[in-house]
C-alpha cells in the first residue's frame, strides 16, 4: 500500500534500516545523520528489522535505502548474524562514529575493579560481535566468574541492568545513560573512552588482549551520490561527537572507500582471531 | 495523523456492531494499511480502536440481543430484556453514560500512571517479564471454550514464530540459512488463510438475527437520558472491577464485563437488570484504558492485538527504552485524544443511538464477502511492497488449506499469540534459563 500513499520518488528520499532494537549506538549515531539529512531537504525514513537478513533483502531491494551495522557484524564476507548471499551487491558508504565499549554496573551497586573477581557476576552484552567476541575474551582471560547473558541490544540489556536482571553490562551506546541513571562505568575496551576508567587489558594478566571499539558503518549500494563528508565533516556532527565522547574515522575526515574496507577488514580479522 | 484517528475510530465501531469481528481479527485485516502509519499515528489509531470498540457492541446487544463485541454478553443478558419492557431509550443511555465514567476513570489512571512509570524499572526483570509471558500465553488458552485445541495452536503459533535466524541464540531454527523462510514464516498471509479468511467467510454464510424495534425518543427526552444518570455507585464498582482486569496478562478486559456482573450481584443486595448492565459496561471501557498501560508505557504487550501492534510499533521505533521518551513527549495529547473520543462515543452511543442501529440494519452477509475478496488483494500487495512474494504465496495456501478445515474459529487465536511473541519469549525464557537452571539440572 505504501506505493499509493508514499511514493519513493524524490531523489532526495532516503530510508535507514536498522536490525538493532532502537535506542542503541546504531539508532543514535544514524539518528544524528538523519536530523542533518532532513535539514538539507531529505525526507528520511527509519525502519528497524528484527534480523540483519530481513534488512539486507529490503536495502538489497530499495534503491535508496542504507543498512545501519556494527562493524564486525557485516563484512565483505558476510557473518553469521549478517550473512553475505551470492549476489550480494552492497557496499560500505561511511563509519559514523566510534565509541568503545564499557564495562558498566547498576545504580546503588559497588562493584569496581577490586571486586570484580570475588564471585560469579550476571554480564550483559548485545550478541553483536564487537560486543561479545570482546567479552568471551575477558572470560577466558583471568575473567571466568562472568556468566554472559546475551540481549539483542543495548537498550534490552541496559533495562535488564537497571532492573537487576544483571550485574554488570558490557555495552557501548548504553554507557551514558547508564551513568544518568546513577549507575557507573569502571573499565573500557579502548585506553582513550570517555568517562577516562582503566582499559580492561591492563587489568587482566594477557597483555595481548586487543583494544577494540564499537563502530558504526552505512552501507548501501554503489551508485549512492549522497555527500557523506558534507555531513559528517559539519559542525553539527562534530558538536555531537564531542558531547557524546565519540571519535569519527568516516568520510568526516575524509576516508576513503579503500581506507573504509581496509578499517571494516581489520576488525573483522582481529575478531576472527580473537574468537 | 487524522486519518488514522478517523481509521481507528471507524473500526473500532466497525468492531462494535459486527458479530464475531472484535479488534484484532480488524488490526490483522488491515495489517498492509496500518503498517504505513507513523510511530505516533499508529499508537493514536490503535488507541482510539481499543477505546470506542466497547461502546458500540452494548448498542447492538441492547437493541438486537446479539453480542457486537465479545465483551457484550452481560449487555444481551441484561440490556435486550429492557429494551423489550419498553426502557430500551434508558438502557442505550444509561450504558453509554456508565461507559463514559468507566473511560474517564481509566484515563485517570493513565495519567497517575505518568507520575510513576519511569521508576518502574523492575518491570523488566526477567523473572518478571518470564512470568508476565507465562500468564498471557495461559489467559489465551483459558480463554477459549476448547483449551485443548487452543494449547495445541498456542505451541504451533511459538513454534512457526521461531522459524528462521535468532539473533539472540545466534541460530537459524527450522530452516537452512539463505532458503525461501530464512527470515521466518510472514505472518500476514498466515493469519489472512488461518484465522481472517476462514471467519469472514463463516460468518458470509450464517442467517443474521432479526432487530427487535427500537423506540427512538424524542431529541430533548433523548439528551435528558443522557444527563439523568443516577447509577453511580454500580459505575464506580464496575470501574474498579474492569481497571484491574484490564491489567491481567492475557484476558484483560475480556473477563471485566462478567466479572463487573458477579461483583455487582454480591454487593449490591438491591442490584437489578439496570445496575448489572451499567456495572458491567463501565468495566469494559475502564479497562479497555487500562490495557494499554503497559504497552505505551513499558512496551509490553499483555494482549494480542497488543503483540500485533507493538510488532509494527517496533518496526518504527518503539522499543523498550525509548517507550519512556515517546510518552514522555506524547503524554498530553494521547489524554486529550482518550478524552476527546470518549466524549464523542458517549454521546453517538448514548443519544445518536438511532444511526448506529441504522447502520447495524444495513450490514448484510455481503460485507463479509466483499471483506475477503479486498483482504486478499491486500495481501498480495502487502506480500510485492515487502519482498516476499513466493514466502506469501505458499503460506497463505497452506494456512487456507488447515483454516477451512479447522472449524473452531476460536481455538485459533492462542496461535496468533504463541506466534506473535514467540521469539522475545523464548529468549527471556533462554536467559531465565541461563540465570537460574544452567547447571541445576
Amino acid at each position: 500500500m505504501s506505493v499509493f500513499f508514499s511514493l519513493p520518488l524524490l531523489a532526495k528520499d532516503v530510508t535507514f534500516i536498522l536490525y538493532y532494537p532502537p535506542g542503541g549506538s546504531a539508532d543514535s549515531h544514524s539518528g544524528v545523520l538523519q536530523s542533518l539529512l532532513e535539514n538539507d531537504g531529505y525526507v528520511v525514513k527509519k525502519i528497524y528489522t528484527n534480523t540483519c537478513y530481513d534488512a539486507i533483502r529490503i536495502v538489497s531491494n530499495s534503491d535508496n535505502a542504507m543498512l545501519v551495522t556494527l562493524t564486525g557484524d557485516f563484512t565483505m564476507r558476510g557473518t553469521e548474524i549478517c550473512p553475505a548471499a551470492k549476489g550480494f551487491t552492497l557496499v560500505p558508504l561511511t563509519t559514523l562514529a566510534n565509541n568503545p565499549n564499557m564495562l558498566c554496573r547498576a545504580p546503588g551497586s559497588n562493584i569496581d575493579l577490586e571486586s570484580l573477581r570475588d564471585r560469579q557476576f550476571l554480564v550483559g552484552s548485545p550478541t553483536s560481535r564487537s560486543n561479545i567476541v570482546p567479552l568471551k575474551l575477558l572470560v577466558e582471560n583471568g575473567f571466568s566468574n562472568f556468566k554472559i547473558i546475551p540481549f539483542r541490544g543495548a537498550s534490552d540489556a541496559r533495562m535488564a541492568l537497571l532492573s537487576g536482571t544483571v550485574d554488570l553490562l558490557y555495552v557501548a551506546g548504553a554507557g551514558q545513560a547508564i551513568e544518568e541513571a546513577g549507575g557507573k562505568c569502571i573499565a573500557a575496551s579502548s585506553r582513550e573512552n570517555w568517562a577516562n576508567v582503566p582499559f580492561l587489558g591492563d587489568i587482566i594478566p594477557d597483555s595481548s588482549y586487543p583494544e577494540i571499539t564499537l563502530t558504526t558503518v552505512l552501507w548501501g549500494h554503489s551508485k549512492n551520490n549522497i555527500d557523506f563528508t558534507k555531513y559528517l565533516g559539519s559542525e553539527n556532527y562534530k558538536q555531537f561527537l564531542l558531547e557524546r565522547g565519540l571519535t569519527h574515522s568516516g568520510s568526516g575526515i575524509g576516508q576513503s572507500r579503500e581506507e573504509l574496507e581496509a578499517e571494516i577488514n581489520s576488525l573483522d580479522n582481529l575478531l576472527s582471531l580473537a574468537d | 495523523m487524522s486519518l488514522a484517528i478517523v481509521f481507528g475510530w471507524i473500526l473500532g465501531l466497525l468492531a462494535g456492531i459486527i458479530p464475531g469481528i472484535g479488534p484484532t481479527i480488524l488490526i490483522l485485516s488491515t495489517l498492509p494499511i496500518i503498517h504505513i502509519f507513523s510511530l505516533s499515528e499508529l499508537i493514536a489509531f490503535y488507541i482510539v480502536l481499543i477505546a470506542t470498540s466497547q461502546y458500540y457492541g452494548s448498542v447492538v446487544a441492547i437493541s438486537a440481543g446479539v453480542a457486537g463485541e465479545i465483551t457484550s454478553g452481560p449487555a444481551v443478558i441484561y440490556g435486550h430484556p429492557l429494551l423489550k419492557e419498553g426502557k430500551g431509550p434508558e438502557a442505550l443511555a444509561f450504558t453509554a453514560t456508565g461507559s463514559f465514567l468507566g473511560a474517564l476513570a481509566g484515563i485517570g489512571i493513565l495519567y497517575i500512571t505518568s507520575l510513576f512509570y519511569t521508576g518502574a524499572t523492575w518491570v523488566y526483570h526477567n523473572t518478571v517479564l518470564t512470568t508476565i509471558y507465562f500468564v498471557v500465553f495461559i489467559g489465551m488458552v483459558f480463554a477459549v471454550s476448547n483449551k485443548k485445541l487452543g494449547f495445541v495452536f498456542l505451541i504451533l503459533g511459538f513454534l512457526i514464530g521461531n522459524i528462521g535466524f535468532n539473533p539472540v541464540l545466534l541460530t537459524t531454527v527450522g530452516v537452512k540459512q539463505f532458503s525461501l523462510f530464512g527470515d521466518g514464516v510472514p505472518f500476514y498471509p498466515l493469519f489472512l488463510g488461518f484465522i481472517a479468511i476462514p471467519i469472514l467467510w463463516s460468518y458470509y454464510k450464517q442467517r443474521r438475527p432479526v432487530t427487535t424495534q427500537v423506540y427512538y425518543p424524542r431529541i430533548k427526552d433523548r439528551f435528558n437520558l443522557l444527563i439523568k444518570f443516577k447509577f453511580y455507585a454500580s459505575a464506580l464498582r464496575g470501574t474498579l472491577v474492569g481497571a484491574i482486569c484490564g491489567l491481567i496478562p492475557g484476558v484483560s478486559y475480556l473477563i471485566s464485563s462478567n466479572l463487573a456482573v458477579t461483583f455487582e450481584r454480591t454487593l449490591n443486595s438491591s442490584s437489578n437488570s439496570m445496575s448489572k448492565l451499567i456495572s458491567a459496561e463501565t468495566a469494559n471501557n475502564a479497562g479497555a484504558i487500562t490495557v494499554l498501560l503497559p504497552l505505551i508505557f513499558f512496551a509490553i504487550p499483555i494482549v494480542l492485538s497488543e503483540a500485533i501492534i507493538l510488532n509494527l510499533a517496533e518496526g518504527k521505533g518503539l522499543g523498550i527504552y525509548t517507550a519512556y521518551s515517546f510518552m514522555a513527549d506524547n503524554l498530553y495529547w494521547i489524554i486529550l485524544l482518550l478524552l476527546g473520543v470518549s466524549i464523542l462515543n458517549w454521546f453517538i452511543a448514548g443519544f445518536w443511538y438511532p444511526t448506529v442501529i441504522r447502520l447495524y440494519k444495513k450490514i448484510s452477509n455481503k460485507l463479509y464477502f466483499s471483506a475477503t475478496v479486498i483482504l486478499t488483494i491486500l495481501g498480495g500487495v502487502y506480500a510485492y511492497e515487502n519482498f516476499i512474494v513466493w514466502q506469501s504465496l505458499i503460506t497463505f495456501a497452506l494456512s487456507l488449506i488447515f483454516g477451512f478445515a479447522i472449524k473452531d474459529h476460536e481455538s485459533k487465536f492462542p496461535l496468533a499469540i504463541g506466534f506473535f511473541l514467540s521469539d522475545s519469549a523464548l529468549n527471556e525464557f533462554y536467559r531465565f534459563y541461563l540465570i537460574n537452571l544452567q547447571g541445576v539440572f
